[in-house]
């Protein structure tokens, strides 16, 4: 029983640190495109569908790109007749499943691009997972 | 006696029994024809509603992409398809501009007789000529139109639709809400109908057609 304290203290400290050992692992990006935009707009979408090979459940805690401001997960939805749209904290991923991000539905919000896309060009886009990040490449096309 | 009484009786019976149902029939014939006569013009669509009677809409003044004020009277003369949205919505917003655009090609010569509109609900953040440039990107035809929020409001009341600010993290990152249909203004710029998501394009090619085929 005396080494009950130390254990309880590193079983919490184990706990604690937990998030700070997740990682991406397993992480999967299939056909990830950023729909051409105007060259003027200030935010563009990002779609993909994202698996986790893994046989624990993945969560994605944010979402960033070098070539844009910052980079936002969001759910669109229609309720009502009305279109609404809100960031959404993070992405679970359950073990072999997978979330797709799509049109009219979640996506990533690529905010105030560095500079305009065309099709054809590529972007890459950093999915992080505590203190993991796997960096998915992304092509423009047109849409369709 | 009672035969013959009984008789008569039947006789009589059967004579007023056969004009009633005459009067009956005439009065059912009437009706019919009266309804067929009577009845408005209506449009079966696959993708909204037509209102069985277009509803006058109140005068506003907005701001067009062109540079010139937009008002009711640019709204007469042509079909309108007025898409309500803005464009720091990256996903439902162009995805629908660019429906739009494969509709006005699907639309042939008809696609003269219809003006496609793209009206921003967030002046805060689309000026006039950065929501021309954003929308022309998607047709060249296109209208794109906003204004001060008081005339949005009126316009909104009339039109039927409604949106609302959802603050974000940063004073400019917040969110717009609104209608999703798409409205139809007929040409003596009354309001016509809905159509309504989730879009395609095939039918609102098919829809928009017949609606423009169909005297008003």
């Amino acid at each position: 029983m005396k080494y009950s304290a130390p254990l309880a203290i590193a079983l919490l400290a184990c706990a604690a640190c937990a998030p700070a050992f997740a990682d991406c692992k397993g992480l999967k990006v299939e056909d990830a495109w950023i729909p051409e935009g105007p060259p003027v707009a200030a935010v563009l979408a990002g779609y993909g569908v994202l698996s986790n090979t893994g046989d624990k459940p993945l969560h994605i805690d944010s979402v960033d790109g070098a070539d844009f401001g910052s980079v936002e997960l969001h759910q669109m939805s229609m309720d009502g007749g009305m279109m609404t749209m809100r960031p959404l904290k993070g992405l679970d991923i359950p073990a072999h499943g997978s979330v797709a991000l799509a049109d009219g539905g979640k996506h990533l919000m690529l905010m105030n691009p560095k500079h305009p896309f065309k099709a054809g060009d590529g972007s890459s886009i950093g999915f992080h997972c505590g203190k993991d990040v796997t960096q998915v490449p992304f092509s423009v096309r047109a849409q369709p | 006696m009672p035969d013959r009484y009984g008789g008569e009786f039947h006789n009589v019976s059967n004579r007023s029994l056969s004009l009633g149902l005459l009067a009956a029939f005439a009065v059912l014939i009437g009706i019919v024809a009266g309804m067929v006569v009577l009845r408005p013009a209506t449009v079966q669509i696959q993708s909204g509603t037509l209102l069985q009677q277009p509803r006058p809409i109140a005068d506003f003044s907005l701001n067009g992409s062109d540079g010139k004020p937009f008002t009711k009277a640019d709204l007469a003369g042509h079909w309108s398809v007025i898409y309500v949205g803005y464009t720091h919505c990256p996903d439902v917003c162009p995805t629908t501009l660019a429906q739009l655009k494969a509709v006005e090609k699907g639309l042939g010569a008809d696609a003269a007789k219809v003006r496609f509109i793209f009206l921003s609900i967030d002046p805060e953040r689309d000026t006039p000529e950065t929501l021309g440039q954003y929308t022309h990107y998607f047709s060249p035809d296109f209208l794109a139109v906003t204004g001060p929020n008081a005339q949005l409001d009126t316009l909104g009341a009339n039109l039927g639709f409604v949106y609302a600010k959802v603050p974000g993290e940063t004073p400019q990152s917040y969110l717009m809400d609104h209608s999703s249909a798409l409205i139809l203004v007929d040409p003596k710029a009354g309001l016509a109908g809905y159509l309504t998501p989730p879009f395609k394009t095939e039918s609102l090619v098919s829809d928009l057609k017949q609606v423009i085929g169909k005297p008003s």
